[in-house]
């Protein structure tokens, strides 16, 4: 904890959790994104989420950070308005999802190239967040330190790979958390690698070259 | 220096926030809230009311930043969005109406971050957890320790001050109406704000003020279980008083 934790963080109203904590949820969609043209979002809100949305603005804050605002822009306030002329089709679905956190949310997102994704997580407090599930796979990172996801098959000698290429070709990274789920035995996984400082630009492209791997992201701090 | 910096903008944050919640046809969200900083600042520019000009000005400063707060306007956190009114009515105050020096009044936002610190670290800050002790009582204590050390006072005395104005305010369950940040939330912010300026009165006082600390005693309960720890100062005060009693009235206690 620092004294900006207490006197901070300048913030859009109304609340850290509800207002603050979802435009950060929003922003972890929008690096899952990364710079592809958005054509629909379908953003399920749950427990909390559903009762106090319109007057905390959960819904034009989560709409603010999928568009990349962060959570002391102004522009929140009228983040609907800025979806429609941008041309994004949004819809808000208030449903239950069962065992999930009471301040939850699931953006699945629909791309103009046809591509697709999903993402839900909770706003946990304080403006903190923890996002729990990328494209049905179970996660766990918070997006307070740059975060790599691989996508891969379940295979022995996979994480070593992963791991080792990046101690050997890049000697100054340090893993700070690693987190593995998959489906079923030998199906696809996914393992979520939290690593403190800047990650050079190519790492996630190196990686998606090693075998076994179907897909690398890096999703930067938020 | 980095760090001050942060701070002074902090600060200019808030000053915009005081402006933004002043204005005449403001409205939060849910409309049921909206235009409390303008009534209040017309009313103290009249002739001050019964509070003086100090006073009402500020009272007016903490309404409008927490209705900026709920109409989606620019705030700090301080220490949580829901209780963003109390040290900026208080600081912006005495910067704009006494003349105090912003520099100074950027050092006393350490010391209330310090003291939120503090209270964060061993308790809560957070409304859902703790009730509305853990924000606006936070926010009030913190506000108390920056008003005290401006007016000169020294940590001892900042510490006696968030003590008392965080005691004044134990015990507020938190169940604001339809679950949003603005009823009671928004009012309390000044009921906060002149708890906290109430505890610069009494800083000529000599010797050290106990706080009240014991409000289970009448019966109540408090809500978020024992945030404060004043479960474990009462079983101390208990040991305490055990420990002077005589022997055989200590027995006397335990017939039936």
């Amino acid at each position: 904890m620092n004294v900006f934790d207490i006197i901070g963080p300048v913030m859009i109203g109304p609340s850290s959790s509800h207002t603050a904590g979802a435009v950060r949820l929003g922003r972890v969609a929008n690096k899952l994104i990364d710079n592809r043209k958005l054509r629909k979002v379908e953003i399920t809100l749950s427990g909390s989420f559903t009762q106090t949305y319109k007057g905390h603005g959960t819904d034009r804050a989560l709409l603010a950070g999928i568009m990349g605002y962060h959570s002391y822009s102004p522009e929140i306030r009228d983040a609907l308005t800025i979806a429609r002329n941008q041309g994004i089709d949004f819809e808000f679905i208030r449903e239950d999802i069962k065992g999930a956190h009471p301040n939850t949310a699931r953006i699945h997102y629909y791309l103009e190239d046809g591509g697709e994704g999903e993402m839900q997580g909770a706003s946990v407090g304080g403006g903190n967040i923890l996002v729990n599930q990328i494209d049905g796979m179970k996660v766990e990172f918070n997006g307070e330190n740059n975060t790599i996801l691989v996508m891969h098959r379940d295979k022995p000698g996979v994480i070593a790979a992963v791991t080792q290429l990046m101690h050997w070709e890049y000697a100054e990274l340090n893993i700070s958390s690693f987190h593995l789920s998959r489906q079923r035995k030998g199906g696809d996984a996914i393992m979520t690698i939290e690593i403190d400082g800047q990650p050079p630009e190519n790492l996630v492209g190196v990686i998606r070259n090693i075998e076994n791997v179907s897909n690398a992201i890096l999703v930067r701090r938020i | 220096m980095e760090l001050v910096e942060k701070m002074e903008l902090d600060f200019l944050v808030m000053q915009e926030a005081v402006k933004a919640g002043q204005e005449e046809n403001q409205k939060s969200m849910s409309g049921l809230t909206g235009g409390e900083g303008y009534k209040m600042k017309a009313y103290a520019e009249k002739n001050g009311g019964l509070c003086g000009t100090l006073l009402s000005k500020a009272i007016s400063r903490a309404l409008s930043v927490a209705g900026c707060n709920a109409s989606m306007g620019r705030i700090v956190a301080a220490p949580t969005a829901g209780s963003c009114g109390i040290l900026p009515g208080c600081l912006v105050s005495l910067w704009e109406d006494r003349g105090f020096d912003e520099k100074d009044v950027v050092m006393s936002m350490f010391t209330a971050g310090a003291f939120g610190m503090v209270i964060a670290g061993r308790a809560s800050i957070a409304g859902a957890q703790g009730g509305c002790q853990a924000e606006c009582g936070s926010a009030a204590a913190m506000a108390a320790a920056a008003l005290v050390e401006l007016m000169g006072g020294t940590p001892r005395q900042c510490a006696d001050a968030c003590a008392i104005a965080i005691a004044n305010q134990l015990g507020l369950v938190c169940d604001p109406v339809a679950g949003l940040v603005e009823i009671p939330c928004i009012k309390r912010n000044v009921s906060g704000l002149q708890n906290s300026r109430r505890r610069m009165l009494g800083r000529h006082a000599p010797g050290r003020r106990r706080p009240a600390r014991f409000p289970e005693r009448n019966g109540q309960r408090r809500p978020g279980g024992d945030p404060y720890g004043t479960k474990a100062a009462k079983a101390g005060f208990r040991r305490r008083r055990e420990s002077r009693l005589k022997p055989h009235s200590r027995l006397r206690r335990q017939l039936p």
